[in-house]
């Protein structure tokens, strides 16, 4: 089966180069695909980062999609503060290392889903003094690791 | 002799006619260069992977759980704390395994796609019953999945058009000081899904970025590198204190 294909090489180079820089395109090699493109947000209000007189959230599941790949596909979050940035700046997640608060990106052989952890439970007053909402842009890639 | 831009394939999304498909419309196209991943796998937290290209290749990596659920969440990508490449080699110090995909693609290289079609064709009705599929080395086309499929102009779960990404211009720069601002044209018209790279001017090996940011106290954001892109151009601001090279990939794929 090997023998089998597509190559196309660049301009001035051999279709018999072993090299995979002078080809635009060679099926030997496997090439990023994006699957599922999507958008989701998540707000937190003073009262969700208050355990003295707000009801805070310590854990929520509050998006979820499946792929149903069977395998676990690569993926990319990006993310903004829109209060902050005027919603014009996206950068690549990582979720958020810091003290209080994870957003967890997750992916199963069947889903993708985004977290939020409130994880300074020994401190009771409150992290955000107005409403924050982030907002998420996530490629899920066919690519299996 | 006949010029060579007249021959190529060229493949359109599911649901879209060929002839008058704009780029950001095309599942592939010779024109364009790709991204082929040259090597993928597993990489050990304290390990490192030779890759031996010779020159520094763009890189995807996800961290992966116990479970073997892959997970984005630590942040640890900076410094000896992260995952980074040099021209021989993928260094992970995250403090967990990756999953990563190393691209046979220079990231010191100038480029800009030489024509540029924005032009959106309207979808068509039948988007499953044409089509295009190369199946990897050693799997039957006919019955292979989609991950052992090259290429696959196919429908997602979600019925969304699959599509290989494709890249729109690349470049590189060193020595942007710290505090300055450098803007970067693409003339797409759309905003475009783009990749970043950089490193502490002097220092090897690259980190591997699209920015940097550290999250405060009352859950405002300061970002460190700013690279922003808009419908006309990708604008990098440095705020991270010292002198930065980078590299970017503007990608065809539309941001929205």
């Amino acid at each position: 089966m090997g023998d089998y294909g597509i190559k196309v090489s660049l301009p001035g180079k051999s279709i018999t180069s072993s090299n995979i820089e002078d080809y635009v395109l060679w099926s030997k090699y496997d090439i990023p695909k994006t699957y599922l493109v999507g958008s989701t947000s998540y707000t937190l209000t003073t009262d969700d980062t208050n355990a003295t007189t707000g009801t805070r959230v310590d854990h929520n599941d509050f998006f979820q999609v499946n792929h149903n790949l069977g395998y676990r596909p690569y993926f990319i979050v990006f993310w903004n503060v829109g209060s902050d940035y005027g919603g014009g700046i996206w950068v690549k997640s990582v979720g958020f290392p810091n003290a209080h608060v994870f957003m967890n990106y997750h992916c199963t052989t069947t889903y993708f889903s985004i977290t939020y952890d409130y994880t300074n439970y020994s401190d009771p007053n409150p992290q955000i003094t107005v409403p924050i909402t982030w907002n998420f842009k996530y490629y899920i890639f066919l690519q299996q690791a | 002799m006949a010029d060579v831009n007249d021959y190529g394939i060229k493949v359109s999304r599911a649901g879209f006619p060929v002839l008058t498909a704009s780029d950001r419309q095309l599942l592939y196209s010779s024109s364009f260069p790709t991204l082929p991943i040259a090597f993928t796998g597993t990489l050990n937290d304290g390990s490192t992977f030779a890759h031996n290209l010779g020159y520094f290749p763009p890189y995807f990596f996800i961290q992966q759980q116990s479970s073997g659920d892959f997970f984005d969440n630590s942040g640890k990508v900076f410094g000896a704390d992260g995952v980074r490449i040099d021209t021989t080699t993928l260094y992970n110090n995250i403090g967990v395994s990756v999953i990563y995909y190393i691209m046979a693609y220079n990231l010191r290289t100038n480029y800009t796609a030489s024509n540029i079609d924005t032009t959106d064709a309207t979808g068509g009705a039948t988007p499953q019953d044409y089509g295009f599929k190369v199946s990897k080395d050693g799997q039957d086309v006919l019955t292979a999945g989609h991950t052992n499929l090259n290429i696959f102009s196919g429908l997602s779960v979600g019925g969304q058009p699959v599509r290989q990404v494709i890249i729109h211009q690349t470049g590189f720069a060193d020595n942007l000081a710290a505090g300055n601002t450098t803007n970067i044209s693409h003339n797409l018209g759309y905003v475009p899904l783009f990749l970043f790279f950089y490193r502490i001017n002097g220092n090897t090996p690259y980190k591997y970025w699209f920015s940097s940011y550290t999250v405060n106290g009352d859950l405002s954001v300061t970002l460190n590198l700013q690279p922003t892109i808009s419908s006309t151009q990708l604008t990098i601001y440095n705020n991270t204190g010292s002198a930065i090279d980078y590299a970017y990939i503007i990608l065809k794929d539309n941001f929205s």
